[in-house]
């Protein structure tokens, strides 16, 4: 199922998720600052409740009372340096304020230690009393504002909480939407390929069969035109001029070569057809076999042969055989004079395929024609090597039939390698 | 021909008529006429949000044209608001409290700043004076009513200096240089910016300041009796400029320089001593009630500034400024809401 996801699907999800997160992980830790300042405003809060008692003592004039109340919180100061290090600037400047106001009634405080000051206790207290006060009232402010602040940061965690997953849920809707649409996008191209492929298919076996009828049907008045040559040759025996004798060969050199490209054109129609011959087979003794078959060109090009220990494949044993027999006849026909010929036959194993690798040392094909020799009738040559442009056309369409691949690896002057791929047994 | 040509004129006419009549009300309704107010304030570092907000063009988004009226004293641009010199007024505590008691018609909406650092004592240094206790024996210039009083008598009676045993003088602020310098006084206790001026005049004059005894607030009031002011638009100005307070733009310690004839590193150096934030605090109230004590002795009368006090502008604006335990209902609104302020319609 999911290999049927396309690759920009998973990433958008992706992306959009990383972007979320990021997202909804900033928006937390913004409210996790935010918690720490509220919690230390409840803390200064909190004391504020101390220092209302230390102010009402000064109102009740106990000195002694104030100065136990002041100090019995502590916490005043550890929450004030929580709210220093947040990032709202209105919580560090009524900090600052409250700072100077606790480091003011602190004064008085140890004013008020000093024997002497009992006896104008009076204004001290007066002046403490103000100075609680105004913690006080700087307290319950900062405790306002701050709860003020966590309210709308609730209320905006909340709407960014909703917008996010109102966000997703758009998004994987338009995902869902886009990815519908994606396949409904690729089962039309696939209707229209498999329509295109069927179409391709009806032409090819017409044109396959156009073929085969020509190829096949055009032997026998050829065949004919052959054999009624003979006899007009045979009639006229010794009484042909020179010059009707000289026709005579050249007619029946075209019939000769025609024939040659019927059967060529005929073998290349019937290669791109699937076998059903299937079989599996040891590749060693084949070869070893096309070997002994074109033993005689072989040892008349003073030519040399070496197979490898080659595995055993599964495939057409005569189209393989016909692969190889082209590509040894190949190295044979347009191998390099100046040296010996020699011809390596190796392999390549994969777990569930070999390359078959058909290397000699002849005259080489240049890079730019390492494509077009697999076509029909494509020669590299004139006249003065024999043949029809067809074999190696032949072997790419065998090769194809089973799935394979075929192709070359060469530099001129310094011989090739023709490389193709068959199942294992 | 000629008839044509008439009707032609008289269309363009119209035309032209309309598209001015048009054109004049979307001026207007972009550029609402500003309403027109005088601020008296003294120019000191605590009362520069007003300056900053006209300065910085606050007051003008608000709708305002405000003017500010500069007074040697906060106790002077108060005299002058309630003499119908100027519509509103900042201004400290203690001018304040004192004037409580006498104009009714006063009415406190908020208080813009407050700090710990506004007064000096500062004395000359031929005469001795190293400590607060040196005082004794001296004569010493405060204005009297103002906020150098308190913090003068309160450090007395801190150091349990009988005020009998120093003889204290009136002196206006303005003066205070000259008389220092002449030597007809040994010290004084002044706020800035006159205490740079004090401390420029003399020879080595001996500085002192305590930051624990005295908090001075300064505070926004009008009268009650004159037209309803647009307090609302007034605060929201100036809570912008105590913003701009707040920051470190280096524009504003400029303009504050140059508002107070004070130098920019003077400037610099005690603005983070100066909170600036609107707010209506209980303390404001135990401040006075004090202040009261420490005037007129332990049975004093304490004016009654509750009905003075009209938090709702600020509460309308700030609901967490307004600390002050009172919930003050009064027969006559002193300021106008938002929603019934006639140049915000006109804006509309």
């Amino acid at each position: 199922m999911l290999d049927r996801f396309p690759r920009w699907f998973g990433l958008s999800a992706l992306v959009l998720l990383a972007a979320l997160g990021i997202y909804v992980g900033i928006v937390y830790h913004q409210a996790d600052g935010l918690r720490t300042v509220v919690e230390a405003s409840s803390d200064v809060v909190a004391a504020s409740f101390e220092i209302e008692r230390a102010e009402q003592e000064t109102l009740a004039g106990s000195v002694v009372s104030a100065a136990q109340a002041l100090y019995a919180d502590r916490r005043l100061e550890s929450a004030l340096a929580t709210i220093d290090a947040s990032p709202d600037p209105r919580f560090r400047a009524e900090s600052r304020w409250m700072r100077q106001q606790y480091t003011s009634a602190t004064g008085l405080q140890v004013i008020l230690q000093d024997r002497q000051a009992s006896e104008r206790s009076r204004i001290i207290l007066g002046r403490l009393r103000v100075t609680l006060s105004e913690l006080s009232d700087t307290a319950v402010m900062m405790y306002r504002i701050s709860h003020d602040a966590r309210a709308r940061s609730v209320r905006w965690l909340f709407l960014t909480e909703l917008g996010a997953i109102a966000l997703a849920m758009v998004s994987l809707v338009a995902l869902i939407g886009l990815y519908q649409r994606y396949v409904r996008h690729r089962e039309q191209a696939e209707r229209s390929l498999q329509r295109a492929n069927e179409s391709l298919q009806v032409h090819a076996d017409e044109k396959d069969q156009f073929l085969f009828a020509a190829s096949h049907d055009l032997k026998q008045p050829l065949r004919m035109v052959s054999t009624y040559l003979d006899l007009i040759q045979r009639e006229l025996g010794a009484d042909a001029s020179a010059k009707i004798q000289h026709y005579f060969s050249h007619v029946q050199d075209g019939a000769g070569r025609m024939r040659r490209l019927l059967d060529d054109l005929y073998s290349a129609t019937m290669a791109e057809r699937p076998s059903d011959h299937a079989e599996d087979f040891d590749l060693t003794a084949e070869t070893a076999a096309i070997g002994n078959l074109l033993g005689d060109p072989l040892r008349d090009a003073g030519g040399s042969l070496t197979i490898a220990r080659l595995p055993r494949v599964r495939g057409d044993r005569a189209r393989v055989a016909q692969v190889l027999q082209n590509l040894i006849s190949n190295a044979i026909k347009y191998r390099d004079p100046a040296r010996p010929l020699l011809i390596a036959v190796e392999v390549v194993e994969e777990p569930d395929r070999c390359t078959v690798c058909v290397r000699d040392n002849g005259q080489g094909i240049a890079s730019q024609h390492h494509l077009e020799i697999f076509r029909l009738f494509k020669r590299l040559h004139g006249p003065e090597i024999d043949g029809t442009g067809a074999g190696l056309a032949i072997c790419k369409r065998i090769v194809e039939s089973w799935g394979g691949r075929i192709w070359v690896e060469s530099t001129a002057g310094t011989g090739s390698t023709f490389f193709f791929t068959i199942p294992r047994a | 021909m000629q008839f044509l040509t008439m009707r032609r004129l008289f269309v363009v006419l119209i035309v032209l008529s309309v598209a001015g009549l048009g054109g004049y009300a979307a001026w207007h309704a972009i550029h609402p006429r500003r309403m027109a107010l005088r601020l008296g304030t003294a120019p000191q570092i605590i009362s520069g949000q007003a300056q900053i907000a006209a300065a910085f063009g606050d007051f003008a988004r608000e709708g305002l044209d405000v003017t500010i009226v500069p007074y040697p004293s906060g106790k002077l641009a108060l005299q002058a608001m309630l003499a119908g010199e100027v519509d509103l007024a900042t201004v400290a505590e203690t001018p304040l409290w004192r004037a409580a008691g006498e104009h009714r018609s006063l009415v406190l909406w908020a208080t813009l700043a407050e700090t710990r650092r506004s007064v000096w004592i500062i004395a000359r240094h031929d005469r001795h004076v190293a400590t607060p206790t040196d005082l004794i024996g001296k004569r010493i210039a405060v204005s009297f009513g103002t906020t150098a009083q308190i913090y003068l008598l309160t450090l007395l009676d801190l150091y349990g200096i009988e005020r009998s045993r120093v003889e204290i003088v009136d002196v206006p602020p303005q003066d205070m240089a000259e008389r220092l310098v002449a030597g007809d006084v040994d010290a004084g206790c002044i706020w800035e910016p006159f205490a740079s001026k004090v401390e420029r005049a003399l020879d080595h004059p001996v500085i002192m300041h305590d930051a624990i005894i005295y908090r001075m607030t300064w505070n926004l009031v009008g009268r009650t009796d004159g037209p309803t002011m647009p307090v609302e638009r007034v605060l929201r100005a100036i809570e912008r400029a105590n913003q701009r307070l707040r920051s470190d733009d280096p524009r504003v310690v400029d303009e504050l320089a140059r508002w107070c004839d004070l130098d920019r590193d003077v400037v610099r150096n005690l603005l983070p001593d100066h909170h600036f934030s609107l707010q209506l605090e209980g303390s404001l109230l135990v401040e006075i009630e004090e202040q009261a004590k420490l005037l007129g002795g332990p049975g004093a009368t304490v004016p009654d500034m509750l009905p003075l006090i009209d938090p709702a502008p600020l509460r309308r604006f700030l609901p967490e400024a307004v600390s002050i335990p009172l919930d003050i209902k009064t027969d006559h609104p002193t300021s106008l809401p938002d929603s019934a302020d006639p140049a915000r319609h006109d804006a509309r």
